[in-house]
């Protein structure tokens, strides 16, 4: 039921985004005061997956990998500006881009593979669920390859010690 | 200093709330590096040196005076049950900066640290609300119509509502999982079969209902874990939290695939 439109479809996949992101946020305790970077991080990431779907025609890991890395560097800018834990509200947003779908057609391929005489009737059901299974696999390692890109690319411990040029931005200066 | 005397006493004291902080830590979700950071910030600024080994289900931590490295501590301690809580995560940091910056005693810190323990951020009604939105809007994005996000509404909450119960209970974690499960995906398959038809018409895609309603179930928290600890190289932790993720998603399965079953596969 997307709206029609490249760019009233973006926002809407913003709103949406950002209201999961806030959901998954109040799952895991995140405190109020950050709940909403949760969700304009959960959203700026998610539309950045579906612009790159939807108008690049990017494959699937590669445009989720973009939205987890884009939120993970956003975070780190964030947890100097609200002093928290950049993990606190990455995970939330991160955790928009779930691939659950997959995962259900994955499941769903394995009960029908216990049924009988499946290799007469749909002979293709077994490589269809090793895709899913693969591509379920692959986005959870994506999901994560985001939250921990400051540990990954950065030398420093902690998030405080990390200086992104991007608090040079006028928007991260009033602290 | 030896056995007796007031400092190796202090030391104990230390130890022990290294070891707290740590199986909090551990239980609220987070990932190793975060509690072996913690942990080192906090004591450290007391002149003291820890050596630790985290397990998923309890955490070992050796601590030494820096002039005294012959004479250490031992503390091993169970976790407590996990369950998710950033908040306390989020306060945990604040109060390991806050140690060392302003160089605050033991006693000090042991009692903010119990202030930090008995804290809950999110009323049981928000928390569900909040469930249930996120399913539904995750049904959206996957492609259903409002029909089937009202659907994974009422699922989620339904579920979530059989799960907080059963664990009241203290009943295995695992039948909880997979009890919710199976009322969410009974819920949502009415869906698919068309019980709902007569209400609404007919819905534009009600698997996408059937497959999203259970994902506030999924174990995101240690999934990403484990593959976190792995890329920091903490093997043991990062192997039980994989797991222990996996078999939830394993219990989830089941629950979905009763329901599933139940109603007959061909119709899926």
């Amino acid at each position: 039921m997307l709206p029609e439109g490249l760019i009233l479809a973006t926002l809407f996949d913003i709103l949406m985004g950002g209201l999961i992101a806030m959901g998954w946020g109040i799952l895991f305790n995140t405190p109020r005061q950050v709940l909403y970077v949760a969700a304009l991080l959960g959203g700026l990431g998610h539309s950045i997956r579906y612009l790159l779907l939807e108008a690049a025609g990017a494959p699937l890991v590669l445009a989720t990998l973009a939205g987890t890395v884009f939120i993970g560097f956003i975070g780190i800018a964030f947890a100097r500006k609200v002093d928290t834990p950049p993990v606190v509200f990455t995970m939330p947003a991160c955790i928009t881009m779930i691939p659950g779908l997959y995962a259900y057609h994955t499941m769903l391929g394995f009960i029908k593979m216990a049924g009988s005489d499946i290799t007469v009737h749909d002979p293709a059901l077994v490589s269809q669920t090793a895709q899913y299974f693969v591509i379920t696999i692959s986005l959870l390692f994506t999901l994560s390859i985001g939250i921990t890109i400051g540990s990954l690319l950065f030398r420093k411990k902690t998030a405080r010690e990390i200086r992104l040029n991007l608090l040079n931005w006028p928007f991260f200066k009033n602290k | 200093m030896d056995y007796t005397s007031l400092e190796y006493k202090k030391l104990d004291h230390i130890a022990t709330l290294a070891v707290d902080v740590g199986t909090f830590l551990l239980a609220c979700g987070a990932h190793c590096g975060r509690i072996s950071r913690n942990l080192n910030r906090i004591v450290n600024t007391w002149g003291v040196n820890i050596h630790m080994n985290i397990s998923y289900t309890g955490v070992l931590v050796t601590a030494c005076y820096d002039e005294y490295p012959e004479m250490p501590v031992t503390i091993y301690k169970r976790s407590p049950v996990h369950g998710v809580n950033f908040t306390a995560i989020n306060e945990i940091s604040q109060l390991s900066w806050l140690v060392e910056t302003e160089k605050i005693s033991v006693d000090e810190t042991i009692a903010l640290f119990m202030q930090i323990k008995n804290k809950r951020a999110y009323p049981k009604s928000v928390l569900l609300v909040g469930i249930g939105i996120s399913c539904a809007c995750l049904c959206i994005v996957a492609g259903g119509d409002w029909r089937d996000a009202i659907v994974a509404f009422v699922a989620s909450i339904a579920g979530m509502l059989v799960r907080l119960e059963i664990v009241r209970h203290n009943y295995n974690l695992m039948i909880s999982f997979t009890a919710a499960a199976f009322v969410t995906s009974l819920i949502t398959a009415l869906n698919v079969i068309g019980v709902f038809q007569p209400l609404w018409g007919e819905s534009l895609a009600p698997d996408r209902a059937l497959a999203t309603a259970v994902l506030y179930l999924v174990p995101g928290v240690p999934l990403t874990n484990c593959i976190i600890d792995l890329i920091e190289g903490y093997i043991p932790s990062a192997i039980a939290r994989g797991v222990f993720g996996a078999f939830i998603l394993l219990c989830i399965a089941a629950g979905m695939s009763m329901s599933i079953i139940l109603f007959g596969i061909e119709k899926f």
